[in-house]
């Protein structure tokens, strides 16, 4: 567990969390009480209280800009 | 959620990417965060307190946004076209604030510091900077003045928490392909330039800047950059519609989404745009200011749906500003605050994390955090929502409440009419009554008891405009809304 203001650059990957997150992608739980966008990619996968969080399919809405 | 974070992203996942284009430029974004980096280091050091743009579509424009943003500032595109004393008095009300711009100034300014947008750019260049901490989401990145068609113009806050909420909300990181490629022709201070901005450069879509825009040039560019999307105010398309009035087909196969927003747009130039752009998917955005941008839209199936449809209330909706986005709630209340029947119209009130319903110094949201937008309008069966205009332009006639819209629509809708406005003029009998200005279509002629029949036989008579002016084009802001507070000051000044 890192808290939001703590700087996570020594932190290595727990073992049994291999995998990466990737830039840009949004994951979430099962029960999808959250929601996590990775804004820098990296090693590790997403997990929350040993929960693994899954990536998000894209929502198709047209692009209003 | 800080808009940094938006360039911290594109700059690590496709940093090579051609980002935005304009007058010749190119600039990746890499290059983007690089130069943005160096703004802000430059703004810091310098202290200013805010950063004001003025001028058109540049690379500068994007830089000194994203540099103001990363050094805590707030932001500000203002409106070049204003009158020298309107831009005076908005520059007056940000002392000590940095006014990049295009050209010279039309006037002294004692309270700011100027910096040439090309010499403010060619400036970054040199500058090595080291990013600079986050700055606190909850800070006002951009302050944008409302267009002020029915009161004084105001500066809306937009706060980064505001802003990235749109952007995550709508939008898929690096959802574009290599090739896609923006043609944006909305001034640079208005929400749809600065959500425009934002949205494309996340999903990793070029944009290419039309520095002034005409039909012809913009066409051409369509065609010969293979443009995959483009931006449009109503007037814009209407001046495309009528430059191509004697083709069947516009010939812009690469047009994959034509969006438009930012006014009404008139049924019959829709109809023809549709025709005109047969594989092109048709997207109207409607939001507001304050709502940092769209906050419901048609999509490109409905569209065609209702566009082929025999259906009248399936083809209604080609009228109608589409679904609300996720994460958007809306009521529909009487003047009293209850809720109106469903499918009936009424005051507007919008929630939702995008929302900011702030001017400077002034909250307009209650507490359960709902936004008045005194747009009026009304939600059909299936969740689609029709506007009718602002409440404050409802003409109130002998104790009826009268949209001028659905009489514009009427007064649009014939073939000698191309363009149409109604307002309320002050009346002795019936407090308001109703009057209407009309362009003609170039070399046709109506008169002015034809017109009134014609609406009296499509609304009733209490409906009917009772004087019919004729001028050669309406007051509108550039990006199309009607001023209808100059059209009733200047029917007054011929009345009195």
């Amino acid at each position: 567990m890192v808290s939001h203001d703590e700087s996570v650059e020594e932190r290595s990957v727990a073992p049994g969390s291999e995998g990466s997150a990737l830039l840009g992608k949004r994951y979430t739980n099962e029960a999808s009480t959250i929601e996590v966008l990775c804004t820098k990619a990296g090693e590790g996968a997403l997990a929350m209280g040993g929960e693994d969080l899954v990536q998000k399919s894209a929502r198709p809405l047209p692009s209003s800009d | 959620m800080y808009l940094g974070l938006l360039l911290e992203m594109s700059e690590s996942g496709f940093p090579d990417r051609a980002a935005i284009t304009v007058g010749g430029t190119t600039i990746t974004h890499g290059e983007l965060a690089e130069r943005s980096r160096a703004a802000a280091s430059s703004f810091t050091e310098m202290g200013v307190p805010s950063v004001i743009f003025l001028g058109t579509n540049h690379v500068s424009y994007a830089v000194a946004l994203f540099g103001a943003a990363a050094a805590g500032v707030p932001f500000i595109p203002m409106n070049y076209r204003l009158g020298d004393d309107q831009l005076e008095a908005q520059i007056g009300a940000h002392p000590g604030a940095l006014i990049v711009h295009e050209g010279a100034l039309p006037f002294h300014i004692d309270s700011a510091s100027l910096w040439q947008r090309e010499s403010f750019y060619a400036s970054l260049t040199s500058v090595e900077a080291a990013p600079l901490p986050p700055p606190d989401p909850d800070l006002p990145a951009i302050l944008l003045y409302t267009s002020g068609t029915t009161a004084a113009p105001k500066a809306a806050v937009l706060r980064h928490r505001h802003l990235m909420a749109y952007l995550f909300g709508t939008v898929e990181f690096a959802s574009a392909d290599e090739d896609e490629t923006a043609l944006v022709s909305v001034p640079p201070y208005h929400v749809a330039g600065v959500a425009n901005l934002l949205s494309n450069l996340y999903a990793g879509r070029h944009i290419i800047y039309l520095d002034r825009f005409d039909p012809d040039v913009w066409l051409t560019t369509v065609r010969e950059c293979a443009i995959t999307q483009a931006m449009l105010v109503p007037t814009m398309l209407a001046q495309i519609v009528e430059f191509l009035r004697d083709s069947e087909d516009a010939h812009t196969p690469s047009l994959g989404t034509l969006s438009y927003g930012g006014s009404r747009m008139p049924a019959p130039v829709l109809q023809r745009a549709l025709e005109m752009f047969p594989t092109t998917g048709f997207v109207n955005a409607y939001g507001l200011t304050e709502t940092s941008s769209t906050i419901a839209l048609l999509g490109p199936d409905d569209h065609r749906a209702a566009y082929e449809s025999d259906d009248p209330v399936a083809r209604q909706r080609l009228g109608s500003v589409g679904r609300l986005l996720p994460g958007i709630e809306l009521e529909v209340r009487n003047e009293d605050g209850t809720l109106v029947e469903p499918g009936q119209p009424g005051l507007l009130f919008l929630r939702g994390e995008q929302i900011s319903g702030e001017y400077a110094g002034v909250k307009l949201k209650d507490d359960e955090g709902w936004f008045a937008t005194r747009d009026m309008g009304w939600i059909d069966d299936d969740g689609y929502l029709f506007i009718e205009g602002r409440a404050d332009d409802t003409i109130i006639r002998g104790g009826e409440n009268i949209s001028p819209s659905e009489i514009e629509d009427v007064l649009i809708s014939h073939e000698d009419i191309v363009d149409a406005v109604v307002v309320g003029l002050p009346d002795d009998k019936w407090g308001q009554r109703l009057a209407a200005v009309v362009v003609l279509v170039k070399d046709h002629s109506i008169d002015e008891d034809e017109v009134k029949e014609f609406t009296r036989e499509r609304l009733r008579s209490s409906k009917t405009p009772e004087t019919i002016a004729f001028w050669s084009e309406l007051p509108r802001t550039d990006t199309g809304k009607l001023l209808r507070r100059s059209v009733v000051a200047e029917l007054s000044r011929v009345d009195s």
